[in-house]
């Protein structure tokens, strides 16, 4: 170590130890000698030791800090939330939907029906006829209506971009244990919702 | 009491100023101190300093970290209120700090020495340096230049500019390319 580094050692207030550090060992420092350290708490009081210069207690803030969430955890807390939603309210709509049409038709229409359904209108009665046309029309009607239940993938970014955002506002994402279970939910009970009442 | 330095270091490319200041990093590391590397830009001489966001900050504890970040106003609010007990190395710095420091970038270095913060200022030549800089340095780390001292200050900005040159000229003059020599100011003592 020359003069010049002693004197900038000096002047950066380091001691006798502090100063054994040569140029070429230090380029190779590995980011481990570094001693690098994150905390996941956000670190309110700093303890370190220096005898040269001591460092400044860290004042506890009062106002409240919003936790800081990545767009990633944003992301995937509004996919899953959207997912979740959209399960619920396929489930619920669909429910209400078919009680409606059960509602329309008795047992022993629902029973004709069935019978009639794959013969040719020429051998049915006027009033099986006429009950087939209003089961098959109501049926599509259903149908249509069934469709626009889950949410299309238009809605879906929407809402997903608006998730995102207030994720990231109020720094709160939903938890990874609770993600990972979104996520089954959701796929899951698609599947369930798909037998169940289609 | 806590004081925080403002060091200036200028040198022209490839005359060892990052090679000096990591052996400056590692002082304030064994010192309990942290450092935080800004740029706006992924320098290629920190590859190996693992990155900090903005956001991390409030988190961090100890060690190294660069904070690439291209708003350079933004990076500094969080820096100012986040970052304690560290070493700031603002690394190519006339690329965001321009030849004056905008308001919020004087009150982040006056207010950095209530949260026993340094600061390092990287110029590649003495032409770029702020002049705001030549009144709250406290010292200067010289190496060599294309240009001197003369080309960016005159006496009323830098009132030691007579003794900054000359110790410029000692390292100018010296045969070991990688010379560099600590020139502190008069100005704040």
């Amino acid at each position: 170590m020359d003069s010049d580094e002693n004197e900038i050692n000096d002047f950066f207030g380091s001691d006798t130890e502090q100063k054994t550090p040569v140029i070429e060992t230090t380029a190779e420092k590995t980011i481990s000698e570094w001693g690098n350290d994150f905390d996941t708490k956000k670190a309110s009081e700093e303890q370190v030791i220096v005898q040269t210069k001591q460092p400044v207690k860290q004042e506890v803030k009062t106002e409240s800090i919003v936790k800081k969430i990545t767009q990633i955890e944003a992301e995937a807390s509004a996919t899953v939330t959207i997912g979740v939603v959209d399960l619920m309210q396929r489930t619920i709509l669909n429910i209400i939907l078919n009680k409606k049409f059960e509602k329309k038709f008795t047992e022993d229409q629902i029973e004709i029906v069935d019978r009639v359904e794959d013969l040719p209108d020429d051998k049915l009665t006027p009033e099986e006829v006429s009950l087939k046309k209003r089961f098959n029309k109501s049926f599509a009607k259903y149908e249509k209506t069934g469709e626009t239940i889950p949410f299309n993938a238009v809605e879906k970014d929407e809402m997903k971009e608006i998730l995102a955002e207030y994720y990231k506002v109020t720094g709160k994402a939903v938890s990874p244990n609770l993600l990972l279970a979104g996520a089954f939910i959701d796929k899951i009970g698609k599947r369930v919702a798909t037998i169940m009442f289609d | 009491m806590a004081f925080n330095k403002v060091t200036a270091y200028v040198g022209g490319a490839g005359t060892g100023k990052t090679t000096e200041l990591k052996r400056l990093m590692l002082l304030y590391i064994k010192k309990g101190m942290k450092v935080l590397i800004y740029d706006d830009f992924d320098h290629p001489s920190y590859r190996d300093v693992p990155k900090i966001t903005i956001a991390q900050l409030p988190y961090w504890k100890s060690g190294i970290y660069r904070l690439i970040h291209t708003d350079s106003q933004e990076a500094f609010a969080a820096i100012s209120k986040y970052v304690w007990n560290a070493l700031i190395v603002l690394e190519d710095c006339f690329k965001y700090t321009g030849y004056r420091f905008t308001k919020p970038m004087l009150s982040f270095i006056i207010n950095a020495k209530q949260q026993n913060c340094d600061f390092v200022f990287m110029y590649h030549c003495w032409a770029w340096v702020a002049l705001d800089l030549s009144r709250r340095c406290d010292a200067y780390v010289v190496f060599k230049t294309n240009d001197t001292p003369e080309s960016r200050f005159t006496k009323k900005d830098a009132p030691y500019l007579e003794q900054l040159t000359e110790v410029h000229k000692l390292v100018l003059l010296d045969t070991n390319d990688y010379k560099k020599k600590l020139f502190k100011t008069k100005v704040n003592g």
